[in-house]
Order: C-alpha cells, then structure tokens, then sequence
C-alpha cells in the first residue's frame, strides 16, 4: 500500500491548527498516487481540544476520498487521550 | 476634526516660536499653553488634548514630574508628549524617553528641527494618536459587548437551591470574559437532568455555541423515554441537522457528561468530559465515574452508553471542565488524576461546605499553575450536585 506521510513539527494546538489544516490539503491536492496517510505525531507533546478536531476532521477527509488513515508514533499521553475519546474506534495508532 | 496640541513652556517667547513652526506646516490643529506642569494637569483635565511639548524646567512643577504624572494616569497616558528642552545631557534624554516621552528635541532648535523635523514628528505623532484613540475606542466597545455576553451567560446558568431533591453549588471562572463552558441542572418528571459541557476553544464564539448547546440540551431531555446516551445521540444528531457547517469545521465541537437521577439511581453516559467524582456521604469515599465516548459534533452517526450508579442521600457528584487544569499538553489528561487526589485532600470540606470546596480547589490549582509557571489559559466551570439529607 502506497502511503505518504504527514509529520506534524509543532505543537498540535489552537494556534497551529490553521496551518496545518492548509498544509494537508495541499498535500492531498499535490499527491494522488497513494493508498494510506500516516500523520506522524512524534516530534508532537502538545495537544489540545482543536487539535483532536483536526485529527478527527483528516480522518474524516480521507474516509471521504477512500483513502486509509493512520496515526504514529504519538506519545503514550496522545494515545491514552485518543482512546479515552474512542478514536480507536475510527482508526489505527502505531508505534 | 481639528486636533489640540498644549504647549507647556515658561517662557512666552518659546511658545510663540512653537507655535509659529507648527502652524506653518499643519493644518486642522489648535493650540493650548501651559506655563507649568500644574497647568498642564488641568488643562488635560478639561480639553481634549491630542499632544504635549513639554518643556522640562518650569516653576511650580517641572517637565520631569508632570511627564511621570501623565504617563500613570489612566486616561491621560495615551496623550503623546514631545520633549523640548536646553538640557542636553543624555541621561535627561534617556530617562524621559524611559518614562514615555515619544521623542526629546534640544533647544535652541536648528534650522532643519525648525523646518522639517519638528513638524514632520509632530504629524506623526498627532496620527498616531489618532489611530491609537480608536483602537482605544473599539476596545472599550469590544469589552462592553463581552460585559453584555458575560451576563447573558450569566443568566442562562442554573439557580442554586431551586431543586425539591437535589442542591447544586456551581463556579464558573471564563478565560475571556466570556466562555465555552455550560451547564445546566433541570429538575423535571420526578427526574434530575443535569449537564456539563466544554465547547473547544474559548471567547464569543465558544459562547454562543454554549448557549446553542443549552437549547439542544433542553430540547433531548423532553422525551421522558429518553436514557442519557439517547438524549446526547439525539443532540449529536440536532447539530448535523440544524447546522451545514456541522462535522466540517469545528465551531460546534464540545465535550459533554450527561446525568440524569431517577430516585436514587444516577443513570450517565460521558462524550469526552473529565470523569466527574462522587462522594458518598455513608463512607465519606471519593470515587470516579470513569466512563467515557467521543465528542459531539464531529461525526454523525455515533454511540454512546448509559450507565447506572445507585446513590443515597447526602451524596454528591462533582463536574468540571478541563480549564482547571488544563496548559494544552497531552500530559495534562494526568490532571484528572490530580484533581482526584486533591479532591480526596479537601473532601471535609466537601461534606462541610460544598461552595467553600468549588473555592478551594480552584485556589490549589491556581498554586499548581503558579508553581509550574502557568496559567489558567481555558474556561473553568464546576458543579456539585447533591442528593438532599
């Protein structure tokens, strides 16, 4: 499966959340020979509120254009906040 | 409008050439004088003054000390004030720079201060003051809209002591005057039906959500069939209905624990809210409700679950939102933990004085922010129901 990679540098909060936003779409406009997105949340420590909105909202985007999404290397704290909301149920977080 | 430049100078002679420089070169402008600093302070005091030259020795009060004076002064410290003075050393330069003088101008002027630089510097900072007097004025506009918001949200939060089984004791602490934190408590059926909400992000918009959140509330919970995980599926649903933008942008996103307390039976069910603690008063033990589901508005179709906790009189269940301890890091969901640790600590205050608790508990957080070197940076809302004794 053919997968490209989105890394996040920042902290994933309010304030950086614009900039990303506009990055991904790029991204998806740019790329169109790929199967899986795999947002790499390891250089992330920050996450707020908005930023679990822009998770959610990049798997629904993906889901929407029949592309698979994954999650990883978010800390042990992201991974238990993604489960505490049931995004686990959604999709799949890897080391 | 014409703007008002003072001229505040002992000696006449100095005044006149001011003022015959800037008329020169300025249009729109009025003059006002001033001999010493007490003449100054009243005639800031009584016209509208848009700029100050000032002189630094004067009789009565000099440069130096009406400068200070205007620069503390809530109101007159916007008024921009040029230094013209003889006084040459630089440590005079610096400190009434230092202490808010926009720039200092040595006497005698030179030809090219005379003719070019005074007058250019004087445009500059008349515009400046203008544009300065309407930021001023939005502010004031702005802080007067979150004043009116801050009190309609006010309004629509729960009345203490208005419930025939159960007393509420609440805290609501916004960011910004105005916040995203909501809940409600509505006695109904022989029924208890309470909520406490957490719209993502904060200030006006968060607040309007909040109070959108509210109707739906209100409106789920009129169907007395209706369980907990129903009422907030039902409101999950109402968003994507009600709203075009819902799922797609994330203005109505939130985080919800919805109770409901049927006899003396709490039946809940949780979308993304920080476990609420309950305290039982036979025991005197703290426990949390530690369930939990995914947050409303983001994606239609989904479920949540309805659990049950048997209650007796005298227990209590407490609600708050993640501003209490939260600085936007992923390692603040250990908070929850901490707020239950400090919980148990103060829970004699608790059973005593369930308000004083609110107080306390909002107190040790502000010593933790304090400590860490942090700060409050979300709205915080609490609430502790209690079943009656």
């Amino acid at each position: 499966m053919k997968a490209i990679k989105f890394v996040i540098q920042d902290g994933l909060t309010a304030n950086n959340v614009t900039m990303y936003k506009q990055q991904f779409e790029r991204m998806i406009h740019s790329e169109s020979q790929y199967e899986e997105m795999v947002l790499d949340l390891a250089e992330t420590e920050n996450i707020d509120s908005v930023g679990v909105t822009f998770v959610i909202n990049v798997y629904k985007r993906l889901k929407s254009l029949d592309k698979h999404f994954r999650v990883e290397g978010a800390s042990k704290d992201v991974q238990s906040l993604f489960k505490l909301m049931k995004l686990d149920q959604f999709f799949e977080m890897t080391d | 409008m014409r703007q008002c430049i003072l001229i505040a100078d002992d000696a006449t002679l100095n005044r006149m050439l001011i003022k015959q420089i800037l008329t020169k070169s300025l249009t729109d402008v009025v003059f006002e004088e001033a001999v010493n600093g007490n003449e100054v302070m009243k005639k800031v005091a009584t016209k509208a003054i848009d700029l100050i030259i000032l002189d630094l020795i004067m009789p009565e009060m000099d440069g130096y000390e009406t400068l200070k004076r205007l620069k503390r002064h809530s109101k007159y410290s916007i008024i921009p004030v040029i230094v013209n003075s003889s006084i040459d050393d630089i440590h005079s330069i610096e400190n009434t720079l230092k202490d808010g003088a926009i720039d200092y101008f040595i006497k005698p002027l030179s030809p090219d201060d005379m003719n070019i630089i005074l007058p250019l510097k004087v445009k500059n900072a008349l515009l400046v003051h203008q544009q300065n007097q309407v930021i001023a004025e939005l502010n004031r506009q702005i802080q007067e809209e979150l004043k009116n918001a801050n009190t309609f949200v006010n309004i629509m939060l729960p009345k203490s002591d208005d419930f025939k089984a159960v007393e509420t004791f609440i805290k609501y602490q916004p960011s910004l005057g105005i916040g995203g934190d909501f809940f409600d408590c509505v006695e109904k059926d022989n029924r208890i039906y309470f909520m406490v909400a957490d719209v993502t992000g904060h200030g006006i918009a968060a607040g309007m959500a909040a109070s959108m959140v509210k109707i739906l509330f209100r409106k789920g919970i009129e169907d007395p069939l209706l369980r907990p995980h129903e009422i907030l599926e039902g409101m999950n649903h109402s968003i994507f209905e009600y709203f075009d933008f819902a799922g797609d942008d994330n203005y109505f996103v939130f985080t919800a624990f919805l109770g409901m307390i049927e006899g003396n039976v709490l039946y809940y069910a949780n979308a993304g809210q920080p476990y609420p603690i309950i305290y039982r008063e036979a025991s005197k033990t703290l426990f949390e409700v530690n369930q939990n589901g995914f947050l409303m508005g983001m994606i239609e179709e989904v479920s949540f679950e309805t659990e049950a906790i048997p209650l007796d009189a005298g227990d209590s269940i407490f609600l708050y939102t993640d501003g209490l301890f939260c600085t936007g890091e992923a390692a603040d969901f250990a908070g929850w933990s901490e707020v239950f640790d400090i919980a148990n600590n103060l829970k004699g205050v608790w059973y005593e004085n369930p308000t004083e608790f609110l107080d306390e508990i909002l107190y040790v957080f502000q010593l933790i922010h304090k400590s860490k070197k942090t700060f409050f940076t979300d709205d915080v809302a609490m609430m502790i129901i209690r079943l009656k004794r």
